[in-house]
């Protein structure tokens, strides 16, 4: 008989919220059976600042999910992200035991235990810890186990953020009366939706630009090698635009998604157009040089943030291209810009050709992303569980 | 103890003093006895420092100054803060209260007063307070230029900021310099214990710090004090006279917003007596905000009553260091305001005047006068941008007075002056104002708009919510 079980993925984005729902059969199939969407007015720069309209608005994104379905939702991935999430990376090692010198199951467990177990300060928690590989003697590989050596090194990318806005997002979720059953940063939901294997195996950088932060992570060798936030975003576009063009804020976000470009040829840079276009009192003609120089500034600034932190792979080949995702990254120009600055091809993200047309959008980059992330741990303890049903019945008999 | 003295213990208030002056008001401060505040002196000069018994000094300079002050050199001044910016920064970190006591128009002070502000504004101190001595006219123009400008400067960053002009603290004594200069920091330093007072919990009734945290929230209100006395049988009435005509208020009872009043007061005190005290406190300044008041009372007092106010002026209107605005000038103001809303529009608006005889009558003369009063009022050649925000909105429209490229460039040097570490960003405030040519919605100070009520965002030292092209200088052309 199959397995079923009916998961909603939940992102509480600055823009807006977004509840996928998804039914997954025997962890291996997963049906979109509905969505739900929300305004969001309580969160800022990805950042939960009112947890009481938060809640509201994310109750309504899945009772709106739920009523489209008729399913209900027990259970929630949540997708978190905010500028409070950093990371560090941290080496644990431990000595290989067997007298053949041959790295054995236990070793490797030593050395992971050793790098988890590092103590944050007070007020902090992880997110994730995420294995990015293992060294043998200082030689990198990804599967340690049946080399020989005397050391074995654990490395890993701690993922950790602030344990109030952790606790916030999970209390906006279980304010409703709902579990949240994994808590995954969005930008590996993104990355999860937007990328396949052969990419994550070449060495690829997700940039999932949404409204209030851009999160981003490193794959390489199929694993996420770096994963972090870097806190500017679309809200920050707009915001510099109102200054720059000096229009409200309703009107400069209006500009940025019908005329906004990050890079634009010399014949545009004399392109004027009306601010409005009802030519009435206040209209006046903007030159789309302003509006470009407004926002490459702000673009810049960001990709360069990006490199600063990614130095550990830029010049060594590790990275071969980039992804982009994202509300943001629907930004006429922003894939060029992106390369002209880190150096790397770079292109919007590609769905899977099972996603259905219709969501084929960056902006439900994440909660797919979320979605498939679920099925992944579910079919992780479907196949423990059977395992241990086999050995079960073994025993029974 | 009292629980709230044991609180007002926990408060960590710190009083800085500035300078060669600032040092002198410590010392009167201490001479009042023990206060609940750590005592902090500040100079480049050590000789000073070491004369004044401060148990806390924090000497700048060393090398650069030779430990001997900066005499009145305020690049020499800024060279030294810059160099012990991380002492400094201890000197206001972790404090929830800082006092700052400086006379302006030196070098030291005017440079490090300033400095210490934006650094406890940055650190997120609860309150500021600054109190400023400002320079005699007759000590020359650049000295009362600088003052100007580093209290326009320290103004933003402070919740309560009050000059006092010393030209009016001691044009009415007929006594010598030297009880002069001590009256004016007997003032400060009184001005200082008053507040102190009032937050100590000595009192009968007390204001408390949150109390005047609330009142003063905002940065970079007008702020006021004054205070007076009264003896004998009309005690009450003598001391609400004498705060009216307190030197401080430069004889301009200003409309305040909100109000904190401390009365000190003998024993014998009748409580229908100080409730009438208050009420005539509350009307002479016009209060119509948020009105807190403190009662102590001193046993040495008798029929004596002193009267403190200290509070923020209702609309921003001149620094008091400033001769006083006239009366009809806010109204004007106001017409202008409302054209000011799109260049374009002006003719029309003026069209519309003009069909309305009277209300021709009323705009344009006020208007002339608006356009050549404000150089013509300013002795200081040079205004200072901070004050250009303030009434940039109000003034009409008129291309030809606003001196953008003549004036626009020192301004911006100025302005860099007392800036450090984000000195991009502060610069490019200027550009706004420079091509302003549409609706003003931003305050320049609020440059961060949309995300003004989250947390600064710093990376690398810069506020990442500030427009990228702001801090990169970079210039739009719309």
């Amino acid at each position: 008989m199959s397995d079923s079980k009916t998961i909603a993925a939940l992102e509480i984005g600055t823009g807006k919220m977004q509840v996928f729902i998804g039914e997954i059969i025997d962890g291996k199939t997963l049906n979109f059976i509905g969505s739900g969407q929300a305004t969001t007015e309580g969160v800022k720069k990805a950042d939960i600042i009112d947890v009481r309209r938060a809640a509201a608005q994310a109750q309504a994104a899945i009772v709106m999910a739920e009523r489209s379905t008729g399913a209900s939702i027990k259970s929630v991935c949540l997708g978190i992200s905010g500028t409070h999430i950093k990371g560090f990376r941290n080496i644990g090692s431990a000595s290989v035991s067997g007298a053949d010198a041959v790295v054995r199951e236990e070793d490797v467990e030593r050395a992971k235990d050793d790098a988890r177990s590092k103590i944050l300060t007070e007020g902090k928690s992880y997110i994730h810890r995420i294995c990015c590989g293992y060294y043998v003697d200082d030689v990198f590989t990804s599967s340690p186990l049946g080399k020989t050596g005397s050391r074995i090194d654990a490395e890993y990318w701690m993922l950790y953020g602030d344990s109030d806005k952790i606790a916030d997002a999970i209390h906006v979720v279980q304010s409703f009366g709902l579990e949240v059953e994994y808590l995954v940063f969005s930008a590996l939901a993104s990355a999860i939706a937007v990328t396949n294997a052969e990419q994550k195996n070449n060495g690829v950088l997700v940039v999932d630009i949404g409204c209030g932060t851009s999160d981003y992570v490193l794959y390489k060798y199929g694993r996420p090698m770096q994963a972090g936030v870097i806190p500017i975003g679309g809200d920050h576009i707009t915001n510099d635009l109102s200054y720059g063009i000096r229009l409200s804020r309703a009107n400069s976000e209006r500009i940025k998604r019908h005329c906004g470009k990050a890079t634009i040829t010399e014949d545009e840079r004399s392109e004027k157009f009306w601010s409005f276009g009802d030519k009435q009192i206040g209209d006046k003609k903007i030159s789309m040089d302003a509006i470009n120089k407004v926002i490459r500034a702000r673009l810049e600034e960001l990709f360069l943030l990006l490199r600063d932190e990614l130095t550990d792979f830029i010049g060594n080949d590790s990275i071969k291209e980039v992804v982009l995702t994202g509300g943001s990254s629907n930004l006429s120009g922003i894939c060029e810009l992106a390369s002209a600055v880190l150096g790397f091809p770079c292109s919007q993200g590609k769905f899977d050709s099972s996603v259905r047309p219709n969501l084929r959008h960056q902006e439900f980059a994440t909660a797919l992303g979320l979605l498939e992330y679920a099925r992944e741990q579910e079919s992780n303890k479907q196949s423990s569980a059977s395992i241990f049903d086999t050995f079960a019945k073994i025993f029974k008999r | 103890m009292n629980p709230q003295s044991q609180q007002s213990q926990k408060l960590k208030i710190r009083i800085v003093g500035v300078g060669n002056a600032g040092v002198e008001m410590l010392k009167k401060i201490c001479a009042h006895g023990p206060i609940d505040a750590t005592i902090v002196a500040v100079d480049t000069d050590l000789s000073a420092l070491s004369k004044s018994g401060v148990k806390h000094a924090l000497a700048l300079g060393g090398e650069i100054t030779d430990n001997m002050g900066c005499g009145g050199d305020p690049t020499l001044a800024k060279e030294a803060a810059l160099a012990n910016l991380a002492s400094l920064r201890a000197v206001v970190n972790n404090a929830d209260m800082i006092v700052i006591l400086t006379a302006l128009g030196g070098g030291t002070g005017s440079v490090v007063a300033p400095i210490l502000s934006k650094l406890a504004f940055e650190g997120g101190v609860k309150c500021i307070a600054n109190f400023c001595i400002l320079p005699l006219q007759l000590e020359g123009a650049e000295r009362v230029s600088l003052a100007d400008k580093a209290f326009k400067y320290l103004h933003k960053r402070s919740n309560i900021a009050i000059s006092m002009p010393n030209d009016i603290i001691m044009s009415r004594t007929g006594k010598s310099l030297k009880e002069a200069y001590d009256e004016a920091n007997e003032c400060v330093a009184n001005a200082v214990l008053a507040i102190l007072n009032m937050i100590s919990g000595r009192g009968i009734i007390n204001t408390d710090f949150p109390t005047l945290r609330k009142i003063f929230a905002a940065h970079g209100a007008n702020s006021f004090f004054a205070s007076g006395q009264g003896f004998g049988e009309n005690a009450a009435e003598e001391a609400v006279e004498k705060l009216k005509k307190c030197p401080l208020l430069s004889d301009n009872i200003p409309s305040a917003k909100n109000l904190l009043i401390n009365i000190v007061c003998g024993e014998n005190m009748e409580m229908n007596k100080t409730r009438a005290l208050l009420e005539l406190a509350k009307q002479c300044f016009n209060a119509n905000g948020r009105v807190g008041y403190g009662i102590e009372i001193n046993p040495d007092f008798d029929s004596k009553i002193e009267i403190t106010a200290i509070g923020t002026e209702e609309a921003p209107s001149q620094l008091s260091s400033e001769p006083a605005i006239q009366p009809e000038a806010a109204p004007v103001r106001r017409e202008t305001e409302q054209i000011m809303s799109n260049e374009n529009s002006l003719p029309q608006a003026q069209n519309i005047s003009e069909s309305i005889p009277q209300d021709e009558i009323q705009l344009k003369p006020p208007h002339k006068r608006i356009s050549t009063k404000i150089p013509e009022d300013n002795p200081v050649p040079v205004k200072n941008p901070d004050e250009a925000a303030v009434f940039e909105p109000l003034k009409p429209p008129q291309p030809a007075p606003r001196p953008v490229t003549e004036e626009e460039e020192p301004q911006r040097k100025r302005r860099g002056f007392f800036g450090f570490g984000r000195k991009k960003s502060e610069q490019t405030q200027e550009q706004p104002v420079a091509t302003q040519s549409e609706f003003k919605f931003v305050e320049k100070s609020q440059q961060r708009g949309f995300f003004e009520d989250t947390p600064p965002n710093i990376r690398n030292g810069e506020d990442l919510d500030v427009p990228t092209f702001m801090r990169r200088n970079i210039k739009i052309n719309l």
